[in-house]
């Protein structure tokens, strides 16, 4: 029960991906003049990832990955999230508080001492700034520190 | 005789000079950074270019992509990060092998392979780059139709014994490439009305997110496999490499003739060459069990193909003017900004130039080979640290990567979306190499496919007239075949055995 189970995990996200295809390409419009147009390679493409939905869905599942510690979890949760909060903060913060402060936390999350996770962050945010805003001319977001030179 | 002695005397000149070996040096640091494209370094050096004069215009271009394909290497054999994707087909295979210790030793093969796959690509370039040009010429949209095709069928037998997983994976990639506007029509797809997405989905964020995140994330949730410390080998970069380049011979020569001619084929550039060299490896290779678990076979074959399709892209781009890949498109305007109009009159117009490029070719596939060995001779200690130490780092290179393709935070939110469904991919045993190369010839084979079927008004045995194309198609017939073929001959050896055992 528990194949079972792991086995339509991995496969039905699959064949609702190639479902999906499907349905949102039909009302695409043709090509004037033929009976076809962007609908159709979405189309096959659909068809072809709900065939290897069923395909995986007839496979024995594979072994179960061991299990993480909670401890890894959170760290591994933190780490997913903090691109998001370089989303959220990218104008306002900018990017060197935001790549201080994320890389400081992201070290302490990894073990690390908290003077040298200071140090740490402090190297990423000026390494970064260096390289990318002064030497490749990437213009990344000063925030609230207007002074730093590009 | 007099334009070739010209040619010399130009490149010799210590400022071109001066400017090839620092734009070798900012291609291998662009090409280090994993997210930054050798058509990011090349985009990057037009502005500098501009103060320059034609040939060390041309040379900086020439030298900092040669060098940014094969320093791609470095952090995806370290840290399994591709740095550019021309190394993203053999990276899972690299990384493996050096965390079995080994990572000296491929190190070493992608500087030598690299440089030698350079080489052989420009000697091809020198002496017959009319007749392959021609050949590409002749082609029509039905052939690279089904020469994507043929590809995309070998890459789906790259990612081992599971095919359905290997082809949903693959039909995944594809899929992404169809996100944005229509080629033929411009309608758009699959965009949701962000504006973000009418040109497709950012590839440099997608693919770092689908190679760097999973990887950063499975570190950090203490897998065993990705704590170890995999350079064991730091002194013997080049040691054996003599006998390894004797060794492979035969796949060097194969795999770089394969790279110059898919690399002289429009649209199709050093990815696309890696990800081919790579799957012909694993079909031809004479000990499939080694190729699996530890033979550099794999890796000696794209690394070298990689290379060789750069100076292969310079064939139409010189020839005929029509551009092999981006960064030949964007060398090519260079040089009419630089009044070197390309195509066959630059033969008798600027053959100075022309064999002043060539030369740089040489100098800077030579150069390789000293600049790879400092670069990775810098890369080393990084992974003296902790793992999980490095891993911040890379998530705010990985994030700022993301954001410097297009100087656009939405590069920042693919990545993290490609990361996750990576991540997700990975753990229910999905391989993402097949998904970034859908995403990197899913255009080609819908244009080709829409554009066949305008010229034959939707009538498919069309496609099957011209006698290249019949032949591309018997092909990958062939190669679809071949597992039910291989899967038949199984079964009969069994039921053999067992009516034998049976019998006694």
């Amino acid at each position: 029960m528990a194949d079972l189970a792991r086995r339509l995990g991995t496969a039905l996200p699959v064949a609702a991906l190639g479902i999906a295809a499907i349905w949102l390409s039909r009302d695409f419009p043709p090509v004037p003049g033929q009976t076809y147009g962007p609908g159709l390679f979405p189309t096959l493409l659909g068809w072809v990832l709900t065939a290897c939905a069923v395909g995986v869905a007839l496979q024995p599942a594979g072994a179960r990955a061991t299990a993480a510690t909670p401890r890894g979890r959170l760290a591994a949760v933190i780490y997913a999230l903090a691109p998001a909060v370089f989303l959220l903060g990218w104008e306002s913060v900018g990017w060197p508080i935001l790549s201080f402060a994320l890389g400081t936390i992201l070290l302490a999350v990894g073990r690390v001492r908290w003077w040298r996770c200071l140090a740490g962050g402090a190297l990423i945010a000026v390494l970064t700034w260096v390289l990318f805003p002064m030497l490749l001319r990437v213009p990344l977001p000063r925030g609230p520190l207007p002074f730093i030179p590009y | 005789m007099d334009a070739l002695l010209r040619a010399f005397t130009m490149v010799g000149q210590p400022e071109v000079l001066l400017t090839i070996v620092v734009s070798s040096i900012f291609g291998l640091v662009v090409g280090f950074i994993p997210g930054l494209t050798a058509t990011m370094a090349t985009a990057l050096l037009v502005p500098f270019a501009m103060f320059l004069d034609p040939v060390s215009a041309i040379a900086s271009i020439v030298a900092a992509t040669a060098m940014a394909i094969f320093a791609g290497d470095i952090p995806g054999t370290l840290l399994r990060l591709p740095g550019t994707p021309a190394s993203a087909a053999y990276v899972d295979q690299s990384y493996r092998l050096a965390m079995a210790g080994r990572a000296g030793e491929i190190l070493g093969i992608n500087v030598v392979f690299s440089a030698l796959g350079g080489i052989f690509g420009t000697i091809v370039l020198v002496t017959s780059a009319p007749l392959l040009a021609d050949y590409a010429l002749q082609l029509s949209s039905f052939e690279f139709f089904w020469l994507a095709v043929l590809g995309l069928s070998c890459a789906v037998f790259v990612v081992g014994d599971n095919v359905a997983k290997g082809l949903a994976a693959l039909a995944f990639g594809l899929l992404l490439a169809t996100v944005g506007r229509d080629y033929t029509s411009g309608f758009p797809r699959f965009n949701f009305d962000e504006a973000d997405l009418l040109d497709g989905i950012p590839f440099v964020p997608a693919l770092i997110g689908f190679f760097a995140l999973p990887e950063i994330l499975r570190t950090m949730l203490g897998d065993a496999a990705a704590r170890g410390q995999p350079i064991t080998q730091a002194g013997s970069i080049f040691s054996g490499m003599l006998r390894a380049v004797w060794h492979w011979r035969w796949n060097f020569l194969r795999s770089s003739a394969l790279g110059t001619a898919v690399g002289a084929l429009p649209g199709a550039g050093a990815d696309t060459a890696a990800w081919t060299a790579y799957a012909v490896s694993k079909k031809l290779t004479r000990d499939p069990q080694a190729w699996e678990r530890d033979s550099v076979e794999g890796i000696v074959d794209s690394t070298s193909a990689n290379n060789a399709a750069l100076s292969g892209a310079w064939i139409p781009a010189l020839v005929f003017a029509i551009p092999g890949d981006t960064i030949t498109a964007i060398a090519i305007a260079v040089l009419y900004l630089k009044n070197v109009t390309p195509g066959p009159s630059i033969f008798l117009e600027n053959a100075h130039v022309l064999y002043a490029v060539f030369t740089t070719f040489f100098i800077a596939n030579l150069l390789m080979i000293p600049l790879g060995w400092l670069a990775i001779r810098v890369a080393i200690p990084i992974l003296k640290m902790p793992r999980q130490v490095l891993m911040a780092p890379l998530l705010l290179f990985a994030c700022v990567g993301a954001y410097a393709v297009d100087n656009n935070v939405f590069g920042i939110g693919v990545m993290l979306v490609c990361g996750l469904v990576g991540y997700w991919m990975e753990h229910h045993g999905y391989p993402v190499g097949p998904v970034v190369l859908g995403m990197v010839m899913g255009r080609l084979v819908e244009e080709h496919l829409m554009t066949s079927l305008i010229k034959v008004q939707g009538d498919v045995t069309r496609f099957f007239e011209r006698p290249i194309a019949t032949a591309l198609a018997v092909f990958t017939l062939v190669v679809w075949l071949l597992p039910l073929v291989r899967w038949v001959a199984r079964r009969l050896r069994r039921s053999s055995l067992s009516s034998a055992s049976g019998s006694v």
